[in-house]
C-alpha cells in the first residue's frame, strides 16, 4: 500500500468514468455487488441534494470517492458509498473523504448521520472511531435459485477457474444439485467443462439449493456444510484432498452489496 | 389462511401508481405516487415487470421485478430477478395473492432466461416466511452506523411520521382506537421526551405531564435499537439497559407496538 498525499475536491460530471472504473475494480474483490453502467453515476452527480467528493493523488488521478446525500427537510445525512482504489490504503483515503462530508453535514445542521452497509469491512475501521454506534440490522438479503441447471451452467467458468487453482490434483469433478450435474474435467492442461459423461466422477459434490446459495456467496464454510450434512461428497480423494478441493470450489468470500432494490 | 378470494393478475398500467403507492404506504410508510413512478424510471422497471392483483376491480397487491447483474465471484456477473415493492392491502392478506404474484413473476423471469432471484426484507417481517416458502435463502444481514446530533428534532419528526402512517394503516387505527395515553421517555445524555396519543393523533409534549401513563428510562443507543427491532424490549429490560418506571402492562405493550410500528399479529 502506498502512502501518498491526497487532495479532496467536489466530484463533477466529468469524473463519472473514473468513478465507475474505481467501483468496478473495488467490487471485484467481493461477491454480491451489482454491475453498473454510467447511468447511475450521471444521476448521482446531477442530483442537488447529493454530496460527492473525489480523492485525487499527486498526479490528479482519482483514487477514491464518497457519495453521500442530505435530506434537508429531515435533516438526515447518509453515507451511501465509499469506494477506494484497491491499490491504496482504504482507511487512509476514506478517512479524508468521510471527514470532508462530515464537515458538510455539520454545516447543514444534520440531526442524524447514517452509514449503512452490507458489512463493508472497511466501515468497521472508520465509523466507530468517529463516534458512530454500530447496529446490526434486521434487514436481510435473500436469494432463490429459479433454474438450477442454468445457474450451474452460468457458474461453469467460476468453477473452472477455481479448479485451475488446485495445481496438483487431477480428475473428474461433478457438482450435483437437485438432480442436475455440472461436470468439469481437471487435467494437466487445466479444467475443462464436460457436457455429459457416464464415467464415475473422482470427486462428486451433492448439495441442496440452499447450501449452493450460501456456498456460492461464500457466507458458509464448505467443511461446516459437510459436517452438518448439507453437502455430501463421494470421492476417491483423501480427507486432506477433499478439504482442499472443497475450499477451492467454495472459498469464503466477503459479501458486499451497495445497490438496493 | 383467510377465505380465498377470486382475483386477476395483470401488469401495470398508467394510473396504477396511485393504488400501489397507497398500499406501499400502508406496508412501509409514506410513499407518493410521483416518487414511485420516478423509482420505476430510475430502475428501468417496465410495465411488464410489475404484477398487480385485482379483486373486484380493486388493485390490492403488487410485485416489481428489477433486473440486476450480481457478482458471483471470479468476475462472473449473473443477471438476477430483483424482487421489490412486494405489498398487499391489509384487508386481503393471508389469501395467497402475493405468493401467486411472485410465482408468476418467477415464471416470467425463467422465460427471460434468468436463473435466480434476489430481494431485501426484514428478518422480523411476516413476509420473510412467505419468501422462505418460495425457496428464498437468507444470505446476509447488514450493519448500520448511526450518529445522532439532535435527537429531540428526530423525536418530533418520528411523531409526524407516525401521524402520516396512521392515515394509511387500518390495523394501527383499529388497535389505537380509544387509547388516549401519554408516555415519558428519559434518555440518558439526551433528556426527557414525551408524547401523548389523543383523538387519533400523536402529539409531542414539550413538558411531560405530571401524571404520565407510561414512564421509561434508557440510553439513546438501546432506544434506537429497540425502535429498529435489533434489540428486543424484554432483552433490554433483562440486561438492565431499559427500566419501565411506570405503566400498565397493556399500555406498555401498546408502546412497544408504537415504537416498532408493528400491528400484524
Amino acid at each position: 500500500m502506498s502512502k501518498t498525499r491526497f487532495r479532496v475536491r467536489q466530484a463533477t460530471i466529468g469524473d463519472k468514468e473514473q468513478m465507475l472504473q474505481l467501483y468496478s475494480s473495488y467490487t471485484k474483490h467481493f461477491v454480491g455487488s451489482a454491475s453498473r453502467t454510467l447511468k447511475p453515476y450521471m444521476s448521482m452527480l446531477r442530483r442537488k441534494d447529493n454530496i460527492n467528493y473525489v480523492a485525487l493523488d499527486n498526479q490528479d488521478q482519482c483514487v477514491g470517492y464518497v457519495h453521500a446525500s442530505f435530506e434537508k427537510k429531515e435533516r438526515t445525512g447518509e453515507f451511501r458509498e465509499i469506494i477506494v482504489d484497491p491499490k491504496h490504503d482504504f482507511e487512509q483515503v476514506a478517512s479524508f473523504l468521510v471527514e470532508k462530508v462530515n464537515a458538510v453535514f455539520a454545516e447543514k445542521k444534520a440531526a442524524v448521520v447514517i452509514a449503512g452497509s452490507l458489512r463493508n469491512p472497511a466501515y468497521e475501521k472508520i465509523f466507530p472511531k468517529l463516534g458512530f454506534f454500530e447496529s446490526e440490522s434486521m434487514g436481510v438479503f435473500m436469494y432463490a435459485v429459479l433454474d438450477v441447471e442454468k445457474l450451474l451452467n452460468e457458474l461453469r467458468p467460476v468453477f473452472e477457474n477455481r479448479l485451475n487453482g488446485t495445481k496438483s490434483w487431477k480428475g473428474l469433478v461433478a457438482i450435483e444439485c437437485d438432480e442436475h450435474s455440472l461436470f468439469i474435467d481437471k487435467t494437466g492442461k487445466g479444467a475443462r467443462y464436460v457436457v455429459w459423461t457416464n464415467e464415475s466422477a473422482d470427486f462428486r459434490v451433492k448439495l441442496s439449493k440452499a447450501a449452493l446459495t450460501r456456498l456460492i456467496f461464500g457466507v458458509a464454510d464448505p467443511m461446516g456444510c459437510l459436517k452438518n450434512g448439507e453437502l455430501k461428497v463421494e470421492s476417491t480423494a483423501s480427507r486432506g484432498q477433499t478439504s482442499m478441493l472443497l475450499r477451492h470450489l467454495f472459498p469464503r468470500s466477503q459479501f458486499l452489496i451497495m445497490d438496493f432494490w | 389462511m383467510a377465505k380465498p378470494v377470486r382475483y386477476k393478475v395483470r401488469n401495470y398500467v398508467k394510473g396504477d401508481e396511485i393504488a400501489v403507492a397507497k398500499i406501499l404506504s400502508e406496508c412501509f410508510g409514506p410513499v407518493a405516487p410521483r416518487r414511485l413512478v420516478e423509482w420505476y424510471r430510475r430502475n428501468d422497471v417496465h410495465p411488464e415487470d410489475t404484477f398487480v392483483g385485482i379483486v373486484d376491480g380493486k388493485l390490492v397487491s403488487s410485485v416489481d421485478l428489477v433486473s440486476k447483474g450480481l457478482h458471483h465471484g471470479e468476475g462472473a456477473y449473473l443477471q438476477t430477478a430483483g424482487v421489490s415493492g412486494v405489498c398487499t392491502d391489509s384487508d386481503y392478506r393471508c389469501r395467497g395473492i402475493v405468493s401467486n404474484l411472485m410465482k408468476l413473476a418467477f415464471d416470467k423471469s425463467r422465460q427471460r432466461g434468468l436463473s435466480n432471484a434476489s430481494l431485501y426484507t426484514g428478518l422480523d417481517n411476516s413476509a420473510h416466511r412467505i419468501y422462505e416458502r418460495l425457496g428464498f435463502v437468507d444470505v446476509m444481514t447488514w450493519r448500520t452506523y448511526m450518529k445522532y446530533m439532535d435527537y429531540p428534532f428526530l423525536f418530533a419528526r418520528w411523531l409526524r411520521e407516525l401521524n402520516r402512517s396512521l392515515k394509511d394503516s387500518k390495523a394501527a387505527v383499529k388497535r389505537l382506537e380509544g387509547w388516549g395515553k401519554s408516555a415519558k421517555i428519559v434518555l440518558k445524555d439526551v433528556g426527557t421526551l414525551a408524547f401523548r396519543f389523543k383523538k387519533n393523533h400523536f402529539q409531542r409534549l414539550a413538558k411531560p405531564p405530571k401524571r404520565t401513563n407510561i414512564e421509561l428510562s434508557t440510553d439513546l443507543e438501546t432506544y434506537a435499537k429497540i425502535r429498529r427491532g435489533v434489540v428486543q424490549w424484554e432483552d433490554a429490560v433483562k440486561d438492565g439497559k431499559l427500566s419501565v418506571i411506570k405503566g400498565e402492562p397493556t399500555d406498555v405493550e401498546m408502546l412497544k407496538r408504537i415504537l416498532r410500528w408493528k400491528w400484524d399479529e
